[in-house]
């Protein structure tokens, strides 16, 4: 630590001793308030600044056994004994050091000013005011440097005040004058450019803006490219970046239930819009934080941003699945605190959930108070088995308000058309109840002669069988594999030949119509094209091919589409009735005589067919029973019921209970009479529930052992008497239908009625319960105090800021904003400049951006430091403004360059004597490489992710929804946390799920393989290739091409030679055939076939070597 | 925010990251991975640090994802038999996942086994002939019962933040030992259930994540490193492309000052060359014996999958890759169906693990590397629904074999009914720390400071247990 460092620092603990200092602190008899006051204000800055360094208990060695902390400590003397004599300077060895007055000179290295040794003789005669022992409040950890108010220090001056552009400067220099380091040069002209373009729009400067820079050499070029650049609309992109790795912005919750987070993009674009406006900062501190507890603005535009602001407390990740659902919502909180204090005030709150903070002034009562802000926020929208986060409308309130009135009325007339078919629904099942033997047996007839295949079971394909619904185990569906020619064929027999129905249910939320080949014939070219509204469970539909002409035997029955298919689920067929249009099944004449309904005969033929191959409590004993041959039916059917009488006792054959009494009595006569005693049974249940609902309509289900399995038959969604509402409508009477049809007008009506639906972004609401947390043991929900703690500030880090009142009907967010926004906070302008210093120049003033407490780095300039946090203050809080001071400086402009003077003084660059050569981050890099090729979309704005929002983007199955591949800016690639994007994870991308105040910037293998051989690098390489090679004919000219493209400047004469000499050798005809691939590769890589394809690979080469070159990667 | 901070290119700085405790330890690696070894201490395990002794030098991982039911595996529990179909006589859990019914027996027979009687059920036939190699933990316990929040606790240690996984921890403190390959390798992980937050470095240096080969979507027999090869030109024209660079790359330093970061980068390229062809000749199975596949179940559709994962796994650990985890894909939760899923499931992977068991034997390789298998949780001895167990964080059994542990021991014990784990428990932290000790480190030293404060695996506990070491 310097000197600077050194005084500074104790300045400024003595300004906290003194704001700290109680009424009950000790001090001498006599001292009146007056006196304590001129110390204090007078005295003690003087004690900090000139000799605390080496006299106070928080020196690093106290010389001379002397401090000054106190009153005790200075009559108690030093080594030599006393030192003052109260009431007497003269006779006060202290006085006469500070005069330069004989052999003891203090301070040692400077002599004090006349007015500074006059205040301290003054003192001394007053008989030293001051307290007598430190005061007990005054912990170290509150007089820490970074708790104590931003100072107002005069630029120094400097001997080479040439040097200097502005203020800056004066600061730099004046470090490194003090230990004699002189700043590196300035850059050279097409280094500064590159350096200002990517640090100013992540993006290198053009050719020809490169050139127009260099041929400039007018006084005000460098402050025009500033300006260029800082009005460009891609700053907000550069910047917005960056503040987004701080919110931890992320497009999906990560975590466990990795949901997508399909509002939060708008986030993202309200930083860069933000940022491009010069939203000022305080502006932009307390839209995030509370957004919105601020007025409602007129305009709707400033309304929507202020909401959407607050995404910023909801981007964090959840445990939505986790079912302590107290916990979740603690968890919640937790995150959002450490975010913002992080963010905001550079420090780690988090700490002190458990236990005190171990090193900062943040107790446990702090955190408990400040939580109570936060968690008297509503973050989450429920809190259901997958809890779902907030989300907030962003319209004004009166329009939100006639949506919803809008939304209720159609739920009413939706409900008024539900009811009505509900009843119908029910006439006709009552109806339909009184024919179940009727169905039973026609269906089992009708299964007798239908084919039922699930569409999994296909004989050959490329389709995938998923089961992985969710929320659906055990539900099968074939989807598309890979891509390309997708189909599924089954081998089919029939008894005889003649014309076979084909039936298949499927679910598709878009269209995708197959073609229906048999034995490679096509029948049908666009089948299956039906849309039914989601490709889940409940999109399932019944669907008629047509009919197709089968064979005797074997038939290879083939569908097919190029691309996606619908979901398909099963396949039916079934001969082809002679009885006409309409019929359209099986049936047995008498059955369709006795007015069996088609649609309703397949669902029970279905049922049927199932109870064949899976065990069925209900229709298990049917179907044993059913198989027996009808000319010998009794004496078999005796038979076979001691059998089931015998298996029902030792356990081996279980029915409902209710169904398996039909054994008892006498054995069944006939397969009809037995379908009787079904019927009965049915109808009896139906019955019973019926008079059950009448007398207590919330009654859910009916008691008794197996009865509720045998309503459900009836009543259930998976009752073959279920018909979905299209189905069941062309069954019921005349004036029912009528009704039906006015009904559903109305509705449709009030939905085309609906005011436009409301943008929503994630966001928070003050909607939750207010009221402040207890503490809790060692952060333990389960381990509560009883009184809450009052919600609030953590006070003693900012002392001199009155801590707000924190209003009883509100959370209080608003007020915390306030409070971190007092121009005394010691914090939050600190924090804010220090983040943009360390963007222009890869570190920070205080290296740990986000930690400014004990634990993280003082500042290597710590006026520098607290200047800019005041010029930013001054400059009302404008971001553009302090970008453009700094680029500005002369120390911006520094080379990069290390001399060895460097190296020895100041190895880790803390004083800014060159500038720090950076690698290009993930996004520059991708970008970059896009822009160098031609192919960057700069548009701006806007979603990538083509998942729904709150829908998994990667499932059990590990698939990962997100696409990639559109050419924008890697701002606009999806960031799904728990599967990022390759380049993102190899190249220092931080982990989306955390705040990250810097990335990291590290080296590796994974790196080069993904410079050496991604589809993304070889792309950017050919295109680039193809561009020198199509643009201009001769080779040294495609080299110029190529560097300029890549590198902003034109080859050096070596480097010419180098790349003309490697494409020679790349294309001079091969001698002999090389091996042609790399070890364990299955697809062996064919050398180039003739000229022009070996001349393509060399130039692709070419270009690779500079698009992956460190001159590229790099940013000096 | 996003700019290039200088690589920690000096000791000081080294430590500085990684703290006062640890960090010496796991310099060595570090410095190696960045291809700075000179600038940095000789290598000093063993002398500083870790009280306990190197027993194991990797570990190989076979991650059941879903969560395996312990009482129909390894746990025993007569009484869930003698008592099937009655209520649970203590209370269940305050929270659960879902609610479940009463006891429920295993349809599965168990007996004992081997030299020390151990118990394994029906399901587990090939294992249980290797019985005697291994360690059972039959206490182990966590606390989060859905599945992304316990994979992340075993993973990481950690079900709510972010934390770097167990298999950056151990490469952070020991390096890797080839490198030409990753030091941290998962096959066919899953990307559900908290994903690359099962094996990401979180805030460690990005050289200790975990480099996934496929994903549980594709066949381990398909599955490759991200960008380890590229199929357009051969391997000399490659070659030629990347003298050029280096030329470019030299030239370029000589016009600047010296920078151990442009140095790192040209060094990385040569890294990457012979890590592409060393990849891919770890991977290539073409040189196995018919016996050896077969050893492995790789001759037969159900085994392949899984067989070639435990392959590569002894194929990686024979190169010197310190973390190998296999994950065999998330289709253990048996809410339902628990026969016929287990059934499947075990069939699986149980002659892959026992082959793996046995070449590792046989080659002397079980000596110090630890094999882990178990999931993130166990299920709940009662019934849910007809045929099925629900999620049961609280009594779960794993097993360690070779890498030090004691052969033929049975640790710790669940209830009568196996619903909680009962005597000398241990906790996801106490499985962590004694994990760490077996590699010879320790976990309260393995330290990484970041926001404050000094990180470690096993966060503010961890009991190392040492009845486990041989």
């Amino acid at each position: 630590m310097g000197l600077r460092e050194t005084l500074s620092k104790t300045l400024l603990v003595a300004i906290a001793l003194c704001s700290q200092a109680s009424p009950s602190a000790a001090h001498p008899q006599g001292q009146s308030e007056s006196d304590l006051e001129f110390f204090e204000s007078k005295v003690r800055p003087l004690l900090v600044d000139r000799c605390y360094e080496c006299h106070a208990s928080t020196s690093k060695r106290i010389k001379g056994d002397f401090k000054l902390d106190t009153y005790d400590d200075l009559l108690l003397g030093g080594e030599n004994g006393a030192v003052v004599v109260p009431g007497d300077p003269k006779s006060s060895r202290l006085i006469q050091a500070i005069h330069y007055d004989g052999d003891l000179r203090m301070p040692p290295k400077a002599e004090l000013a006349k007015a500074e040794i006059a205040i301290l003789e003054d003192w001394v005669e007053r008989g030293l005011p001051m307290p007598r022992t430190a005061p007990e409040s005054a912990k170290p950890a509150a007089l820490h440097w970074a708790f104590q108010p931003v100072s107002n220090p005069k630029p120094p001056a400097v001997r080479d005040a040439a040097w200097c552009s502005n203020d800056i400067d004066r600061f730099i220099l004046a470090g490194l004058e003090a230990i004699d380091l002189e700043p590196a040069p300035r850059a050279d002209r097409a280094t500064l450019l590159r350096r200002l373009s990517l640090d100013l729009i992540g993006l290198p400067p053009s050719p020809s803006e490169l050139a127009r820079f260099q041929a400039d050499l007018s006084p005000g070029a460098w402050e025009r490219e500033v300006d260029r650049l800082l009005a460009s609309p891609h700053y907000g992109e550069r910047w917005g970046r960056a503040w987004l790795d701080l919110a931890r912005y992320s497009d999906s919750n990560g975590l466990d239930e990795n949901l997508a987070m399909g509002t939060a993009w708008r986030y993202r674009d309200w930083v860069v819009r933000a940022l491009n406006d010069d939203l000022t900062y305080d502006k932009f501190l307390t839209w995030q934080l509370a957004g919105d507890l601020c007025p409602e603005p007129a305009d709707t535009q400033a309304l929507r941003d202020q909401l959407t602001a607050t995404g910023f407390l909801v981007l964090g990740p959840k445990m939505l699945a986790e079912q302590d659902k107290e916990k979740l919502v603690l968890d919640v909180v937790d995150e959002q605190m450490d975010v913002a204090f992080r963010t905001f005030q550079g420090l780690t709150m988090g700490c002190a959930r458990c236990h005190d903070h171990k090193f900062d002034p943040i107790s446990q009562r702090d955190y408990t108070a400040v939580a109570g802000i936060f968690s008297s926020t509503a973050s989450m929208a429920n809190l259901g088995f997958v809890s779902r986060w907030n989300e907030r409308q962003l319209a004004p309130k009166a329009q939100i308000q006639t949506r919803l009135e809008a939304e209720a009325r159609r739920d009413k007339a939706k409900q008024a058309l539900e009811d009505l078919r509900a009843r119908a629904a029910d006439s006709l099942l009552l109806h339909w109840t009184a024919d179940t033997a009727a169905y039973l047996l026609a269906a089992t007839a009708a299964a007798r002669s239908a084919v039922i295949v699930e569409a999994e079971d296909f004989s050959r394909g490329n389709l995938i069988r998923d089961d992985s619904t969710y929320g659906s185990p055990g539900s099968v569906i074939a989807r598309q594999g890979t891509g390309g020619l997708q189909f599924a064929e089954y081998d089919l027999t029939f008894q005889a030949q003649g014309r076979q129905v084909l039936e298949v249910r499927m679910a598709a939320e878009d269209s995708r119509p197959m073609r229906v080949l048999l034995d490679g014939a096509l029948v049908f070219e666009s089948a299956l094209a039906e849309k039914t509204g989601s490709w889940k469970l409940d999109g399932q539909r019944w669907f008629k091919v047509g009919a197709l002409d089968a064979r005797s035997g074997r038939n290879v029955l083939r569908l097919e589409r190029d691309g996606s298919v619908p979901h398909l689920d099963q396949l039916l067929l079934y001969p082809e009735s002679g009885a006409g249009e309409g019929a359209g099944w099986p049936v047995a004449g008498n059955a369709l005589a006795a007015g069996l309904e088609p649609v309703l005969l397949r669902a029970w033929t279905l049922r049927l067919e199932s109870a064949e191959h899976k065990q069925d409590p209900i229709f298990g004993l049917w179907t044993r029973f059913a198989l027996l041959p009808a000319a010998e039916f009794e004496p078999r059917a005796r038979a076979l019921t001691a059998e089931l009488r015998a298996a029902r006792d030792d356990k081996s054959f279980e029915q409902n209970p209710l169904v398996i009494r039909l054994l008892e009595g006498a054995p069944p006569v006939s397969l009809s009479e037995l379908a009787g005693r079904y019927q009965v049974l049915i109808s009896g249940v139906d019955a019973q529930w019926r008079e059950l609902h009448a007398k207590d309509p919330k009654a859910e289900r009916v008691p008794g052992e197996g009865a509720e399995a045998l309503r459900l038959l009836v009543h259930g969604k998976e009752s073959p008497f279920h018909l979905a509402a299209s189905e069941m409508e062309p069954l019921v009477p005349e004036a029912t239908r009528t009704e039906i049809v006015a009904l559903r007008g109305a509705f449709e009506a009030s939905e085309r009625a609906l005011p436009p639906e409301i943008d929503a972004a994630l966001g928070v609401a003050d909607d939750a319960e207010i009221a402040g947390l207890p503490l809790m043991k060692r952060g333990n929900h389960l381990d509560k105090s009883p009184q809450p703690v009052a919600r609030g500030v953590p006070a003693s880090i900012a002392t001199k800021v009155t801590s707000p009142k924190i209003p009883e009907f509100q959370s209080g967010r608003l007020e915390l904003a306030q409070w971190m926004l007092d121009p005394e906070h010691p914090l939050t302008s600190r924090v804010a400049v220090n983040r943009l210093w360390q963007g222009h120049f890869g570190s920070g003033l205080v290296r740990s951006s986000s930690n400014f407490g004990l634990r993280g780095d003082p500042p290597s300039n710590p006026e520098l430091l607290d200047w800019l946090a005041r010029e930013f203050v001054r400059r009302h809080w404008s971001m553009k403004s302090m970008h453009k001071l700094i680029c500005m400086s002369s120390a911006y402009q520094c080379a990069s360059e290390v001399r060895a003077d460097m190296e020895l003084a100041d190895p880790t660059n803390r004083l800014f004597s060159h500038q720090n050569r950076r690698r290009l981050d993930a996004e520059q890099l991708r970008d970059g490489l896009l822009f160098a090729s031609g192919s960057l979309d700069l548009s701006i704005g806007g979603s990538l992710l083509e998942i729904k929002n709150a829908e998994y983007v990667t499932n059990d199955q590990s698939k990962d929804a997100a696409r990639y591949d559109a050419p924008r800016r890697s701002l606009y690639l999806p960031i799904i946390r728990n599967a990022m994007l390759d380049l993102f994870s190899a190249f220092d991308y931080p982990d989306p799920s955390m705040t990250v105040e810097q990335r990291p910037s590290t080296t590796s293998p994974i790196q080069a393989l993904y410079l050496m051989n991604s589809p993304l690098v070889l792309t950017a390489s050919s295109k680039l290739a193809k561009t020198a090679i199509d643009s201009r004919g001769d080779a040294r000219a495609r080299v110029d091409l190529l560097y300029e493209s890549t590198h902003g400047r034109a080859p050096a004469k070596d480097e010419v030679d180098r790349a003309l000499g490697f494409i020679a050798r790349a294309t001079a005809p091969r001698a002999e055939e090389l091996p042609r691939t790399n070890i364990g590769q299955e697809a062996g890589a064919k050398p180039a076939e003739d000229a022009a394809a070996r001349e393509s690979e060399a130039w692709s080469l070419l270009a690779q070597v500079l698009l992956v070159s460190n001159e590229f990667l790099f940013v000096d | 925010m996003t700019h290039f901070r200088p690589l920690p290119h000096s000791r000081r700085e080294l430590l500085r990251a990684s703290g006062a405790g640890f960090g010496m330890l796991a310099l060595s690696g570090l410095a190696r991975s960045l291809g700075l070894q000179d600038q940095v201490l000789p290598e000093t395990r063993g002398s500083l640090g870790s009280p306990w002794p190197v027993r194991a030098k990797r570990v190989i991982f076979l991650f059941m994802h879903g969560g395996p039911s312990q009482v129909d595996t390894f746990d025993y529990k007569p009484l869930l038999h003698r008592d099937n179909g009655k209520p649970l006589p203590f209370d269940k859990p305050r929270i659960q996942f879902a609610e479940t019914g009463n006891l429920l027996e295993s349809p599965w027979k168990f007996a004992q086994h081997g030299q020390s009687g151990a118990w394994v059920s029906e399901l587990f036939p090939e294992v249980a002939r290797h019985v005697d190699k291994l360690c059972f933990v039959k206490s182990l316990w966590g606390t989060n019962e859905a599945h992304g929040g316990a994979l992340l606790a075993l993973h990481t240690g950690s079900a709510t933040f972010v934390r770097p996984s167990m298999g950056s921890w151990i490469v952070y403190g020991l390096g890797s030992e080839n490198e030409n390959l990753p030091g941290f390798i998962t096959i066919c992980p899953t990307l559900g259930h908290g994903g690359v937050g099962n094996w990401s470095s979180a805030f460690l240096p990005g050289i200790y994540q975990g480099t996934p080969i496929g994903n549980a979507s594709v066949p381990a027999k398909e599955a490759r490193f991200a960008n380890s090869s590229r199929g357009d030109v051969t391997r000399e024209t490659q070659r030629a492309g990347l003298d050029l660079l280096a030329e470019e790359n030299r030239a370029h330093l000589a016009r600047h000052s010296a920078d151990a970061a442009l140095d790192a980068r040209i060094a990385s390229f040569e890294l990457a060359f012979r890590m592409q062809t060393e990849a891919p000749r770890a991977m290539d199975l073409s040189g196995e014996t018919p016996e050896t596949l077969k050893l492995y179940g790789i001759d037969e559709k159900t085994t392949e999958n899984f067989g070639r994962q435990c392959l590569l796994a002894r194929r990686f650990a024979e190169a010197g890759v310190r973390f190998i985890q296999c994950t065999h894909s998330y289709k253990w939760d048996q809410h339902e169906n628990l026969k016929a899923g287990h059934e499947q499931n075990a069939r699986e992977v149980d002659l892959p693990i026992a082959g793996l068991l046995a070449d590792l034997e046989a080659r002397g390789l079980l000596e110090d590397t630890l094999v882990i298998w178990g999931g993130e949780f166990g299920r709940t001895p009662t019934a849910q629904g007809m045929d099925g167990r629900d999620h049961n964080p609280h009594g779960f059994t794993m097993w360690l074999a070779g890498g030090g542990t004691k052969r033929g021991l049975s640790y710790g014990s669940t209830d009568d009914y196996g619903f909680f784990a009962r005597d000398d428990k241990v906790h996801i932290h106490d499985f962590h720390a004694t994990l760490l000790a077996l590699l010879g480190l320790d976990h309260e030293r393995l330290t990484w400071r970041y926001a404050g404060r000094d990180f470690r695996l096993t966060d503010v506990s961890g009991r190392v247990v040492s009845e486990l070491f041989a």
